[in-house]
C-alpha cells in the first residue's frame, strides 16, 4: 500500500467518524465523506475540483514523510503496520 | 488618523463564517487607532468601494470573503468588488485579503500596478467546522503580527510558522482533514512587495525578470515583447542590406532586398508598440 492509499484510506476512517463535520472550499460546502470520495475519484471531477483535490493529497503526502505523528496517526487509522 | 477600509460581504454560510472572523479584524484596527470605514453586507459593493477609496484616501485595505484569479466578490455574488478593471485603485496601498485564488492573477495584477503589499492567496482558501477557531486565527494572524509592528515579509514568515504550529496542534487531537487543509491555506498564501515579488510561470516573463528586475520585468507585456522583437530584427536586416550593398554594389537586381523585409518590420514593429502604449495611457 502506498503512502496515497494509506492516507485516503485513513481520512476516510476520520470521515466515518465525523460525520457532521463539513469543509467549505469557495461557495462549495461538502460533508467529510463527500470529501474523502472524491479523493478516491478525483480523474472525473471539473478542472478547480482535481487541481483542489491534487494540492490536497500533495499537502497531505508531504506531512506524511515530514511529520511524524501525523504519519503514526495515519498508519493507525488506516490500521496499517509500522 | 490612518484610515482602513474593510469589506466584508455576507450571503452565505462560507461568507457568514469569514465575516465574523473580520469582526476580530475590525476591532484589533480600532484597537491601534485606525480610522475604520466598514463596508459590510449590503455596503460591500464595487460602487461604494470606489467611493471610499477616492473620498476616504485608505492606506489600508481588508477584503473577507469569496474570491477568484480574477476577482474580490461582492455581497451577494454577481460582480466583483475589485478586479482588474478597477485595481489600480489599490496603487500606494496595502491590501490583506482573505479570499480564494486571487493572489494567482488578480492580486498580481494589483501588485504591478503600484499596490505596495498585496496578502493574497495562489489557490482556493478551505476550512472546516470543526477548527473554526485554528481557521480564523490563521487567517487573522498576518494582520495581527503587521500591527505588532513587523513588516509584510516578517509578517508572512511568522503566518506560516503559525499554520504549521496550528497544523500540528490538530494533529495532536485527531483532527487530519482541518490539518492538512490548514497547512494547504498556508502554502497558498503570498504576500507581494516590493522585496517579495511574485514568481513567474511563464518562461518569458523569467527571462524578462531575470533581464530587467522583478518591477520592469513583471510590467512588460506580450505586445511589447513582440514589439521590440520584430523592430530589432527588422533593424538588422537593414543594415546587413545595406551593407552589402556597399561592399558588393552590382548584384542580382531581382532578389529580394533584406532591407525592404527590414523597413516592413520596424514599420509593423512602430504600430504594435505605439497601439500598446496608446491602450495603456488610455487604462
Amino acid at each position: 500500500m502506498d503512502e496515497r492509499e494509506i492516507i485516503i484510506r485513513a481520512l476516510k476512517a476520520e470521515a466515518t467518524a465525523k460525520p457532521n463535520e463539513r469543509i467549505y472550499v469557495g461557495f462549495k460546502s461538502l460533508t467529510y465523506k463527500e470529501f474523502v470520495e472524491m479523493l478516491d475519484n478525483h480523474k472525473k471531477l471539473d478542472k478547480m475540483g482535481k487541481e483542489f483535490v491534487e494540492s490536497f493529497l500533495k499537502t497531505a503526502v508531504k506531512m506524511f514523510r515530514e511529520n511524524q505523528a501525523y504519519r503514526e496517526n495515519m498508519m493507525k487509522l488506516a490500521g496499517v503496520k509500522p | 488618523m490612518t484610515v482602513a477600509l474593510v469589506i466584508r460581504p455576507r450571503f452565505d454560510d462560507a461568507t457568514s463564517y469569514s465575516f465574523d472572523w473580520c469582526q476580530e479584524v475590525v476591532d484589533m484596527l480600532k484597537l491601534k487607532g485606525f480610522d475604520v470605514i466598514d463596508l459590510a453586507e449590503k455596503d460591500a459593493t464595487r460602487e461604494n468601494f470606489e467611493e471610499q477609496v477616492k473620498t476616504s484616501n485608505p492606506q489600508l485595505i481588508v477584503f473577507y470573503n469569496h474570491g477568484s484569479e480574477e476577482g474580490l466578490v461582492a455581497q451577494h455574488g454577481g460582480e466583483y468588488v475589485i478586479d482588474k478593471k478597477n485595481d489600480e485603485l489599490l496603487s500606494g496601498r496595502e491590501i490583506y485579503t482573505m479570499a480564494c485564488s486571487w493572489g494567482a492573477d488578480g492580486g498580481i495584477d494589483a501588485w504591478k500596478k503600484g499596490a505596495k503589499a498585496v496578502w493574497c492567496y495562489v489557490q482556493a482558501f478551505a476550512f472546516t467546522t470543526e477548527a473554526i477557531e485554528e481557521f480564523k486565527t490563521f487567517a487573522n494572524c498576518g494582520l495581527k503580527f503587521k500591527l505588532e509592528g513587523k513588516s509584510w515579509e516578517e509578517s508572512l514568515q511568522h503566518a506560516k510558522e503559525k499554520a504549521k504550529e496550528l497544523a500540528q496542534k490538530l494533529v495532536e487531537v485527531g483532527k487530519y482533514i482541518a490539518s492538512v487543509l490548514l497547512q494547504k491555506d498556508a502554502d497558498a498564501l503570498r504576500c507581494y512587495t516590493e522585496k517579495n515579488p511574485p514568481e513567474a510561470r511563464c518562461l518569458f516573463r523569467k527571462v524578462a525578470i531575470k533581464l530587467f528586475g522583478a518591477k520592469l520585468g513583471w510590467r512588460i507585456t506580450l505586445k511589447q515583447t513582440l514589439g521590440w522583437f520584430m523592430f530589432g530584427v527588422g533593424y538588422g536586416l537593414t543594415w546587413h542590406d545595406l551593407w552589402s550593398e556597399i561592399i558588393s554594389p552590382v548584384g542580382n537586381p531581382y532578389r529580394i532586398h533584406g532591407g525592404y523585409i527590414g523597413l516592413i518590420m520596424i514599420l509593423i514593429s512602430f504600430i504594435i508598440l505605439a497601439t500598446e502604449q496608446v491602450s495603456q495611457w488610455s487604462r
